[in-house]
């Protein structure tokens, strides 16, 4: 069940935040509601702790699998 | 964003050594994961995100073992399902964070720092500690005053 409330907004934010709904064409609730999602995920997750690799199999890995660097090169590729 | 609980934020070649037992770093990142309490957060941001999928699909680094996009998307949902681990979008002062991380590096070409240095920003602006395997990164880390741990 939602709940109401109020929150005072500086005027600038407020600005940005219509003009954000406008342009978007969302409301403002919508886009509150995603922002707080976004910024403090839902963290009561039931699952299980992974205690192993996902991925083990036995074949060759390729030439370019990295060892202690980041690969950045591959990402911006 | 202030986050309250321990948080770690694995690099990009951490979540692949996580991910990839033929990692020649996955005996020591599992030794260190396995320690940590349910209630640490392991965080992807979207670069690690982006570079877990990138890395797992392509076969010049996966060899033999390359996923299809399907499985590597598979294998990222799989690790958001562990109560440790959550995404976090770019924290708000990720730029001038990012600035100032690239600072040093200011009168030098562009190099593989760039990479690291956002990802050191961005493990700073979730007020989180970076992992990583890479000597280099962990030392620069270190004499600028980041949070950084090297497993292993």
């Amino acid at each position: 069940m939602p709940v109401r409330t109020t929150v005072d907004l500086p005027d600038p934010l407020h600005d940005r935040l219509r003009n954000r709904a406008e342009q978007s064409g969302a409301s403002i609730r919508s886009l509150i509601v995603r922002a707080i999602e976004q910024t403090y995920p839902d963290t009561n997750k039931s699952g299980d702790c992974l205690t192993r690799p996902l991925i083990q199999g036995s074949g060759k890995l390729g030439p370019a699998f990295p060892e202690d660097e980041n690969p950045h090169d591959f990402i911006f590729s | 964003m202030r986050i309250r609980m321990t948080s770690f934020f694995p690099d990009l070649n951490v979540w692949l050594a996580l991910s990839v037992a033929g990692h020649s770093h996955s005996a020591d990142a599992w030794t260190w994961a396995n320690l940590l309490p349910r209630e640490t957060r392991l965080i992807f941001c979207r670069y690690t995100h982006i570079g877990l999928l990138r890395l797992l699909t392509n076969q010049t680094v996966m060899g033999e073992q390359t996923l299809t996009v399907r499985k590597a998307w598979s294998v990222y949902d799989r690790w958001l399902a562990d109560p440790r681990v959550d995404f976090y979008p770019e924290p708000r002062n990720a730029d001038a964070e990012f600035r100032r991380v690239t600072e040093p590096f200011g009168a030098r070409p562009a190099s593989k720092w760039i990479g690291d240095a956002w990802l050191l920003a961005s493990s700073n602006g979730l007020q989180s500690t970076l992992v990583t395997f890479d000597r280099a990164l962990y030392q620069q880390a270190r004499k600028q005053g980041y949070s950084v741990v090297m497993p292993g």
